[in-house]
């Protein structure tokens, strides 16, 4: 090939890929969707009709092959049967949905991609500062008239006010999974662990992610006079005060931890890993029943139980969000509100499943309901639900989870 | 070599050990259930794993994916590395050297670094979260690789058969399908073949620039991984695995080819 | 080259070319790093590089994925000459050898890892043999490999995966120039051993120098590896960067665009390397 022809060769691809590029760009502009909150102010019906024959991209955590499969074959196909909606799940959480909305808030995109989002916590706060939350809209489904919004666990996220921004749609509880063939005598209160950890050296740790964090902002709450001493926002010097209380306990361990408190799993994922192969003998789960679902899909031994320690253990739910640019807001809408009908919830709530936590507020229901959860919640190999509503501990300020996270990865690890 | 039979011969099965033993405990994995310390055998097998990972629409995406993306970044950085590699092997030392350098470069970056500089870039583009978007970030690593190889292949070229060609007469069109196309076909299919693995197995890029919601074989297993799934991790490995091996034990790929340039 | 009969000239047509293909998406991503570590995007200050890069914990970060990449490749390099040198013959033996150690090549970096997690962690399939033969009986006496400072189990899964390179590349090196040379000093008189020494080795060396450096530093940036085997302390370099990327704070992130960026100055520079030995062979 002489360079003349290569020369063309060259202009025509260029040319291809400008021109490739400024089309592709061209057609994520479009002309905007009604919002969630312009949606909220007309009545059901109206939602419903809206929705019908459209198609919502729900972003959520796909890790967990149970709550996928929850979703794909019990919720996909009766949204599309009664009511019409083609729900289309892609991967995504925290940062990634707050980087992903931010670009397209800035670059001025109309019309996003996703209709729907899984969030909680500290996610939930990034979003709504940045405004990249469409609302309020949750307070106007039928299904929320049925919502535990009395419980703490609920009413606040993180101690943030959803204020209609956010729809709940399940709860959970940190615990410490043990297996009843190993460790006959398992502690219940702080104390008492720290002393089987010097009784046990080698034999217990927790991991670096989200519930390793959670597991520490518990035992602080624990050390520090319990969670009133941090409720009302971000206090700094009372951070300080349980961040020094804390450590000075964790160090105290830490000859007796795993690997000599040298080294920390990457997740949870690994910390099961090593529960399950008897290189220790706790692992943790911010799902209570995790222990029995695990155990069931042969991730766990199947003598693994779940134990909530007296001093309290953090309880907390997860929520459904709009974006901004939502493409079809009724869709989700409509989606967010069946995911809280009784049905859903209950499905969900099976050790089969999911074993998430409802969020309704079962004295509400007909009794036929009741009985249905009762059945499911009162099963023997889960932790008796008066014992975990008992030591349920609520969020605090995402800030304590953030700077603890960052000290921690600092001075501990 | 002075012949000892017995060294040899361990050595040899030292080797085979090292090369099958992880690609076995993938296979073993995939197949048990429960399966802890200290069973050295797995207490009960099933096929779970293997079928979810057939059945499952989740994973049908992300296979699809993988292979559109493979197939689509093997067959346009091959189409441009070609002309590339040619006209580097050409030009005067200092621009060869420029390009081998830029080529390496593209190879060299960490994927992770590389990826959140691309990651915003194709955000910028309004391509962020999509297929092309990760597609365009594929073709920086598989372009360099692939010039890199052709630069080689080119720099042996022997174009006596070429000029002896003219010299009978030949117009280029012909000389260019009779001559150098034919031996040209060895190099083409090794730099598809490797184009496709370069996309097939990455893990970083597709991560970073497609912001999660892109779905690729790779990532899927990741995410079993860290799910806990280890039997679905094993089998999805194993997955990702075998048409690795098919790819590119259908190119043949040359030893000589290979070894000149991305040495 | 074998001769051509054009000239070689100054062709600004293939520098257009490899500007935009190669170049623009590289430099648009280093583009945005550098922005991005400055200060320019997000609320990082333009001080943030030094605090960075003389923070202990990213140095030993550093440390970590230099000490694995080194290592790794160093006893690669040991395997895949041994392998050369011992299996390049034309007996069936040796063709079956070649063979095997190529298994490993198209084999992704995500799949070897996960093996070897499964093989070699403290209750992975090798301390269960070790169980099964009496020699350990708890997890805890089968040495620490993965999750460890030592990353001795990052090392194994790179040998696995770079031995079988090295070793095709030394393969053809050997088969394209040094048999030829070893032959004819052998005839000259030199032992079996003078000709490896002298002729053979330095040979292998010289043509796999480039490989070498590539191996490097594609273990250095890898994130698969220190994804499922690397220790939490220290952190491997893309572990680091993408941990303080993940953050919500944007702080943090800027933090990513530094250690990114550093990180990519090791592999320019490595590149640079490259290509000096690439053109000196």
């Amino acid at each position: 090939m002489r360079p003349v022809t290569i020369a063309a060769h060259a202009r025509a691809i260029v040319f291809a890929m400008g021109f490739a590029t400024a089309v592709l760009s061209a057609c994520a502009r479009t002309t905007p969707p009604p919002t969630a909150a312009a949606l909220a102010r007309l009545p059901w019906d109206s939602v419903l009709a809206r929705a019908r024959g459209t198609t919502v991209v729900w972003r959520m955590w796909r890790g967990d092959p149970a709550i996928n499969s929850f979703v794909d074959r019990w919720v996909v196909p009766r949204l599309l049967s009664e009511y019409g909606v083609t729900l289309r799940v892609v991967s995504g959480q925290g940062n990634e949905l707050v980087d992903q909305l931010m670009v397209e808030k800035e670059s001025k995109t109309a019309a996003g991609t996703a209709s729907l989002l899984w969030i909680n916590g500290e996610t939930f706060a990034a979003l709504r500062t940045r405004q990249l939350l469409a609302g309020p809209w949750s307070m106007v489904l039928p299904a929320a008239a049925f919502v535990d919004s009395a419980s703490p666990i609920i009413s606040r996220d993180f101690e943030q006010d959803p204020a209609g921004y956010e729809s709940p749609w399940g709860t959970v509880q940190l615990a410490l999974i043990y297996d009843s063939a190993r460790t006959r005598t398992p502690p219940h209160t702080v104390r008492e662990l720290a002393e089987w950890i010097r009784a046990h050296p080698g034999r217990f740790t927790y991991d670096q992610s989200f519930a390793g964090v959670t597991f520490l902002k518990g035992l602080m709450y624990a050390l520090n006079g319990g969670v009133e001493t941090y409720r009302g926002g971000f206090d700094s010097t009372r951070y300080l005060d349980g961040r020094t209380t804390l450590f000075a306990w964790l160090d105290s361990l830490k000859p007796s931890l795993w690997r000599k408190g040298t080294q920390y799993p990457p997740d949870v994922a690994a910390l099961h890993r090593l529960f399950a192969n008897g290189e220790i003998d706790f692992s943790l789960s911010n799902n209570q029943n995790e222990a029995v679902t695990k155990a069931m899909q042969g991730v766990l031994p199947s003598t693994s139980r779940a134990l909530v320690l007296r001093d309290g253990t953090i309880a907390n739910a997860h929520f459904l969000g709009i974006p901004f640019n939502a493409p079809s807001a009724a869709g989700a809408m409509v989606v967010a509100n069946f995911l809280l009908s009784p049905a859903a919830q209950l499905e969900k709530q099976r050790p089969t499943v999911w074993a998430d936590g409802t969020v309704l507020r079962l004295t509400s229901l007909p009794a036929a309901w009741r009985v249905r959860f009762d059945s499911v919640v009162n099963d023997p190999r889960l932790v008796p639900a008066e014992s975990l509503r008992a030591v349920a501990r609520p969020e605090v300020s995402p800030k304590y989870h953030e700077r603890l996270q960052d000290d921690w990865r600092r001075m501990i690890r | 070599m002075r012949r000892l039979p017995g060294a040899r011969a361990l050595a040899v099965i030292l080797l085979t050990t090292f090369a099958l033993s992880p690609l076995l405990m993938l296979l073993l994995t995939s197949v048990s259930r429960a399966w802890f310390y200290p069973a050295l055998f797995s207490p009960s097998y099933d096929m779970t794993a293997w079928t979810a990972l057939l059945l499952d629409a989740s994973h049908r995406t992300a296979l699809r994916n993988s292979l559109l993306l493979g197939v689509l970044t093997a067959v346009a950085s091959t189409a441009l590395a070609l002309p590339l590699g040619r006209a580097a092997a050409l030009s005067t030392p200092l621009v060869q050297r420029t390009i081998a350098l830029l080529a390496f470069a593209a190879v060299a970056l960490p994927p992770v670094a590389l990826g959140i500089g691309l990651q915003l870039t194709v955000l910028a583009l309004g391509l962020g979260g999509s297929l092309a978007g990760v597609l365009l970030a594929h073709l920086v690593p598989a372009l360099g690789y692939l010039t890199l190889i052709f630069l080689g292949v080119f720099l042996r070229w022997d174009t006596r058969l070429d000029e002896a060609a003219a010299t009978l007469g030949a117009a280029s069109g012909i000389r260019w399908a009779r001559v150098a196309l034919p031996l040209l076909r060895r190099p083409i299919s090794d730099a598809l073949a490797l184009g496709f693995l370069v996309s097939w197995s990455q893990v970083a890029l597709t991560l970073l620039v497609g912001g999660g919601a892109v779905a690729t074989l790779p990532l899927d297993v990741l995410a079993m991984l860290q799910a806990g799934q280890d039997q679905r991790a094993a089998a999805g490995a194993l997955a990702l695995t075998i048409p690795a091996l098919i790819v590119l034990g259908a190119a043949r790929v040359a030893a000589r080819n290979t070894s000149v340039v991305v040495a | 080259m074998i001769p051509h009969s054009s000239s070689a000239r100054t062709n600004l047509v293939p520098v257009a070319l490899a500007g935009t293909l190669l170049g623009v998406p590289m430099l648009l991503g280093i583009g945005y790093l550098v922005a991005g570590a400055f200060g320019y995007t997000g609320n990082a200050s333009p001080s943030a590089p030094g605090r960075v890069l003389t923070d202990p914990q990213v140095l030993r970060s550093v440390a970590l994925s230099l000490w694995i990449a080194t290592i790794g490749t160093a006893v690669s390099l040991v395997g895949a000459l041994i392998i050369a040198l011992c299996f390049g013959g034309n007996s069936a033996v040796d063709r079956f050898a070649r063979k095997v150690s190529a298994l490993p090549l198209p084999v992704p970096t995500l799949a070897a890892a996960i093996a070897v997690l499964l093989l070699l962690s403290q209750s992975g399939w090798v301390s269960r043999a070790g169980f099964a033969m009496q020699l350990v009986s708890t997890p805890a006496q089968f040495p620490a490999l993965v999750y460890d400072r030592l990353a001795i189990g990052v090392i194994v899964a790179v040998v696995w995966k770079e031995l079988p390179f090295l070793a095709l590349v030394a393969l053809s090196l050997q088969s394209l120039r040094g048999v030829a040379l070893a032959d004819a000093a052998r005839t000259l008189g030199a032992t079996r051993w003078q000709a490896l020494r002298t002729i053979t080795l330095p040979l292998l060396m010289r043509g796999l120098a480039p490989s070498i450096v590539a191996v490097f530093v594609f273990v250095f940036g890898s994130l698969e590896l220190a994804l499922v085997l690397a220790p939490s302390s220290p952190l491997a370099v893309p572990m680091l960067i993408q941990e303080r990327r993940q953050a919500l704070d944007s702080v943090a992130h800027g933090d990513a665009y530094v250690i990114a960026l550093a990180a990519s100055a090791i592999a320019l520079l490595a590149a640079v390397l490259h290509e000096a030995l690439r053109a000196e062979r």
